[in-house]
């Protein structure tokens, strides 16, 4: 089998990726909870964040540091879910076939938002210097602190996630909101605000997300669009809506990707992927953590 | 007596669907009238988009079951003709087989759609869509990889070879698929699997108790839209003559799409519409190239606000206001 040395090595990588799929899945996830819209411009929200941070990063005018930049970017990120929610989400979602609807705007957000990315940037690979240089060794192998960066600035947003939802008031009514719409209108919850912050947030999300993947990977207009196909693995897996279910599938997706990768290659590891969600739907289809709808 | 209740019922049958038949006899003689190739080649482009689309909508507006798959069924009809065609089938059996290919794909697909809820099957066939992208460039021996297969020979009716430089019977065999598959489709809306369809659609809870079978019926029009794509996408095939990855690209998502959207989700004519208008209006836009799929998904969000029924309402209004003026000279 494999060696245990790059076995080390092959679950490092997956643990990474796992990082990178539960910033993504949470968001998609948790925009499902509360406002029941599937977002599929959220791929494309990614590449904006990866871009903009690019942008203010390396392109000449602005020169700004890591840390401002990616603060910027969630600001204008923010912003654009918000306005994607209030243009696009909001008037469609009290419509008669709101689901379908809401399924083929977004797409129609995503084309839109794809195309000004290459329209603006253009087609050239980009890439995001990585945000801190040099290695150290974790027992048998060399890591580069650039990725233990990640793992740690992904698994901080998580735990801000966490303490915004269980902590604070706006927290609570969106858990509200996600749990029983009528019952928190009732209570005096602004429903309209937590569909707001829902999208705002899972925006802000996959922006991280893409900042973080345009520092290993490149950047391109249509690099939302694996991560985006891997989120929705991950949030078949754990169950669409549920928060804790999403962040545990999404380190089993990314432990078994890697291990995929290893054993039978590259282009392997989405069939096997894919596999997994069949099966996992015909034996389990609302997930680990996903509620079990009576119908 | 009973003659004349025959002629009766023929004329009403005429009243009824004269605007249809007017239509339908415009686009048989219209080779006549225009004889320009690039026209030609835009309606043919047109009938094309108009069957993916109106087998799309047969499930999104009709059914409500919303799947991403039906670029990826297109693609694998459009694959398997030219695999086998290229092997030396004739390319009307390798149109069947395309079909049928599809078909089998929709039937994996829709297993799952009897045990999970419509939302996850969007998320399956999105899937699938994107994992058969990958294969086309993986397995490079059978679909020729990035390149794709080029030089798929043309349909040939015994030893008479339909040249591709010719339009005009890829009109007319483009036209005929378009009219079998509508016709098809008008079939099934106006016989009991339609109804059993829209009550599913509209009120999947109540359909269910009053006895109609939820996963019986979505999956049979499925399989039937599934085998109607493959042999849309099979002659799509033979006509250019090359099939590629491109064929799954995001512009080929969204044109179906905003066929649909623009024409009118859930009817019939709706998506036919929308694909004309889209074809000839984004050819019109060829000049402005990088600028069309950011217009296409900007006008795709603007009609599903402002106007969610689409052209269908307004034209249909439109005709009958003219049926009425000319009952009445």
């Amino acid at each position: 089998m494999i060696p245990i040395s790059s076995l080390i090595v092959v679950l490092f990588s997956g643990f990474i990726q796992g990082c990178l799929y539960a910033l993504m899945s949470a968001g998609v996830t948790f925009q499902w909870g509360i406002s029941r819209d599937l977002n599929f411009a959220l791929g494309a929200m990614a590449t904006w964040g990866a871009y903009i941070v690019w942008s203010l990063l390396c392109a000449s005018t602005f020169k700004l540091g890591y840390v401002e930049s990616i603060l910027v970017m969630v600001i204008i990120v923010f912003l654009a879910g918000l306005a994607s929610n209030y243009l696009v989400l909001r008037p469609l979602r009290h419509k008669a076939n709101a689901t379908i609807n809401i399924f083929v705007a977004t797409l129609g957000l995503a084309t839109f938002l794809e195309n000004a990315a290459l329209l603006v940037f253009g087609g050239r690979l980009k890439q995001l210097p990585p945000l801190l240089e040099g290695t150290v060794s974790l027992g048998p192998m060399y890591v580069s602190v650039h990725k233990i960066l990640i793992a740690c600035v992904a698994l901080s947003v998580l735990v801000v996630l966490g303490l915004f939802l269980n902590k604070t008031r706006i927290g609570l009514a969106t858990r509200a909101t996600a749990q029983d719409k009528e019952a928190a209108l009732l209570m005096g919850i602004n429903v309209e605000r937590s569909y707001a912050i829902a999208v705002g947030m899972a925006t802000v999300f996959v922006g991280l997300a893409g900042v973080l993947l345009g520092s290993i990977l490149f950047i391109t207009p249509t690099m939302g669009t694996t991560p985006l196909l891997k989120a929705f693995f991950v949030v078949v897996l754990g169950g669409l809506g549920s928060i804790k279910g999403t962040i545990y599938a999404s380190f089993v997706i990314g432990e078994i990707e890697a291990i995929a990768m290893y054993l039978l290659g590259i282009f392997w590891a989405s069939p096997v992927l894919f596999s997994i969600m069949i099966l996992m739907l015909l034996v389990r289809p609302e997930g680990f953590y996903g509620e079990r709808e009576i119908s | 007596m009973e003659r004349g209740r025959l002629v009766k019922i023929d004329k009403t049958l005429l009243s009824k669907h004269r605007t249809e038949l007017f239509i339908i006899i415009l686009l048989l003689i219209f080779p006549l009238l225009i004889n320009d190739k690039y026209m030609l080649h835009l309606m043919i482009t047109s009938f094309v988009w108009a069957i993916v689309a109106t087998n799309w909508n047969m499930m999104l507006g009709y059914s409500g079951v919303f799947h991403y798959a039906q670029l990826a069924l297109f693609s694998i009809g459009a694959y398997t003709s030219a695999i086998l065609s290229l092997a030396g089938v004739s390319p009307w059996i390798g149109m069947i087989a395309a079909g049928f290919l599809a078909a089998l794909f929709s039937i994996a697909l829709g297993w799952p759609i009897a045990k999970v809820k419509g939302i996850y099957l969007v998320l399956l066939t999105f899937a699938f869509h994107f994992i058969l992208l990958s294969s086309l460039f993986h397995l490079r021996d059978l679909t020729g990889g990035s390149q794709g297969l080029v030089n798929v020979p043309p349909f040939s009716i015994g030893t008479y070879v339909l040249a591709r430089t010719e339009k005009v019977p890829y009109y007319y065999l483009a036209f005929i698929l378009l009219l079998i598959s509508t016709f098809i489709h008008k079939r099934i809306v106006d016989s009991p699997i339609g109804t059993a369809l829209q009550a599913l659609r509209d009120s999947e809870k109540y359909a269910i108790s009053r006895g109609v079978n939820p996963y019986k019926y979505k999956i049979a029009m499925f399989v039937i839209c599934s085998f109607l794509t493959g042999v849309c996408g099979a002659f799509y095939t033979h006509y250019l003559a090359h099939v590629g990855p491109s064929i799954l690209s995001f512009e080929n998502i969204v044109t179906p799409l905003a066929a649909i959207v623009i024409g009118g989700m859930g009817t019939i004519e709706g998506p036919i519409i929308g694909s004309f208008v889209l074809i000839f209006v984004s050819e019109y836009l060829r000049g402005i190239e990088l600028y069309r799929l950011v217009i296409k998904g900007l006008f795709l969000i603007i009609m599903l606000i402002f106007m969610p029924t689409g052209l269908v309402k307004p034209l249909r209004s439109i005709a009958s206001s003219l049926s009425k003026k000319l009952k009445k000279k």
